[in-house]
């Protein structure tokens, strides 16, 4: 593989470029492009992957110091400039130590049957699972938010400096290396598939080795045995059930696929024991019925699960 | 724009969007992927959209982009440097994190090298629109100065990013 950049990938590059501003909208003469020549759209592809994949490795970037802060827009406008440009001033002369340590939050969030990679400053990686949503401190490597969905955390254990996440009023404390949260708007989940976590809420806390879990649902905790080999799963395509009501299954369905599944009320507590394939299904929603034990049927928005006739 | 717009819009454009998807080497597949297209954009909540067309056309770009990328993470899925940094998902959860890690960052070190390479200009410019998402045009009021600098150290950078992945994948 003696090639690695010519000429045809500069052109490529151009219209990788183009294509992810919010405005482009030159689609026809896009087409035109690739339809040229096949070789066109491998490029494109090939650029395109290759900078997603060293796009996603790199962590964000620091705030310039000089800018205020993104939230407060009102800075941006003409009118308020002067003004702001003093304050900032003010702000830079007296507030730089405590601007250095104070938190910079920001939030990475996906859309349904999207999945993304953050990879931390301190070697530390988050897997997010689509329709979630994560708040990060720019600061502070060691401190996240899971405010909805699911992630596979990867963490990179310091004794000194544990990593904390928050889950609302409760926060889980890495005490080892690997674990998977979903978290929905009234219940919870955790697996732990390396090293252990804590679980803490008020006085209470649930320390969880490799190999178990928790689920809450409002306020009951249950704890359970989890296959470490499962835990994550959907980051390879596949999701491991031993007797999850069906509700659970095809909330994990919808944000893995990014397609509406439901399920009809009579079954949703039925337990389902087993592995999904994620591959086809995209595709095909229905196929997952038969190993389900459901019908599958299209509706307005998506699918539902159905009793079998 | 309601979904019976955006769906009339769909239907006007069938043929248009089939040949953008034919247009990105989808061959056979053509018909399948712009029916998954349609089923992907249905399920997926939007607020108005403003310009529709463009929308779908979007749409069907990211959707080609995601398969060629999921297609080529799967067949690279056994390589150190994609289970090191994850560009494939991290998932070999029965060995311990140490060494992937340990490539991983060396490897991100080498990407951080090559992008301050370009000075820190360059390197706060891809970073604020390729991480953080930030627009170009922001990102030039944001410095102070030109759209057209704008996009030359993007061109750059991208560049740099694109033949370091490449040496990666030689080694």
């Amino acid at each position: 593989m003696a090639r690695i950049w010519d000429d045809l990938d500069a052109r490529a590059l151009d219209w990788v470029i183009r294509t992810r501003a919010p405005d482009f909208d030159d689609w026809d003469g896009f087409t035109l492009w690739l339809e040229a020549a096949p070789e066109h759209a491998e490029r494109y592809h090939a650029i395109a992957a290759d900078s997603a994949d060293m796009a996603e490795a790199l962590p964000p970037a620091p705030l310039p110091h000089t800018m205020p802060p993104p939230s407060r827009t009102g800075w941006a406008t003409r009118r308020g400039w002067i003004g702001g440009a003093l304050a900032a001033c003010l702000l830079l002369a007296v507030g730089i130590g405590a601007w250095e340590r104070r938190a910079q939050p920001y939030v990475v969030q996906t859309a349904a049957g999207e999945t993304r990679l953050i990879a931390l400053p301190d070697g530390s990686r988050i897997a997010m699972n689509g329709a979630s949503r994560i708040a990060l401190d720019r600061r502070d490597p060691r401190v996240a938010t899971l405010e909805a969905g699911q992630a596979l955390f990867t963490i990179r254990h310091d004794d000194d400096a544990p990593f904390v996440l928050s889950l609302g009023d409760a926060k889980l404390v890495d005490l080892g290396t690997q674990f998977d949260v979903t978290r929905g708007p009234d219940d919870l989940r955790i697996a732990v598939s390396e090293g252990a976590a804590e679980y803490r809420l008020g006085t209470r806390a649930i320390r969880l080795p490799a190999g178990r879990g928790m689920n809450m649902h409002g306020t009951d905790i249950a704890t359970r045995t989890v296959d470490t080999a499962g835990v994550g799963g959907w980051t390879r395509g596949q999701l491991d059930y031993a007797g999850a009501p069906l509700e659970q299954v095809a909330g994990d369905l919808s944000r893995n696929l990014g397609i509406a599944i439901r399920v009809a009320p009579a079954i949703a507590r039925q337990p389902f024991r087993g592995t999904i394939a994620l591959a086809g299904l995209k595709r095909d929603p229905a196929g997952a019925g038969p190993l389900l034990g459901v019908a599958m049927r299209r509706t307005a928005d998506g699918w539902e699960m159905q009793p079998t006739p | 724009m309601s979904e019976a717009g955006l769906e009339a819009v769909f239907l006007d454009n069938r043929d248009k969007l089939l040949r953008f998807l034919a247009a990105h080497g989808a061959g056979d597949a053509a018909e399948d992927l712009l029916q998954e297209l349609w089923v992907k954009v249905q399920s997926t909540p939007t607020g108005p959209v403003a310009a529709p067309l463009s929308y779908l056309y979007r749409a069907a770009n990211n959707l080609m982009l995601d398969r060629y990328r999921s297609r080529r993470q799967a067949d690279r899925r056994d390589q150190d440097w994609t289970d090191a940094t994850g560009a494939t998902l991290p998932g070999q959860s029965d060995e311990p994190g140490g060494e992937r890690i340990l490539i991983a960052r060396e490897q991100l070190a080498q990407v951080e090298e090559a992008l301050e390479a370009l000075g820190e200009r360059a390197a706060t410019i891809f970073r604020r629109h390729r991480v953080d998402g930030v627009g170009q045009k922001q990102i030039a009021a944001e410095l102070g100065v030109s759209l057209s600098t704008v996009e030359a150290d993007l061109r750059n950078a991208y560049q740099a990013l694109v033949e370091l992945r490449r040496r990666f994948d030689e080694v």
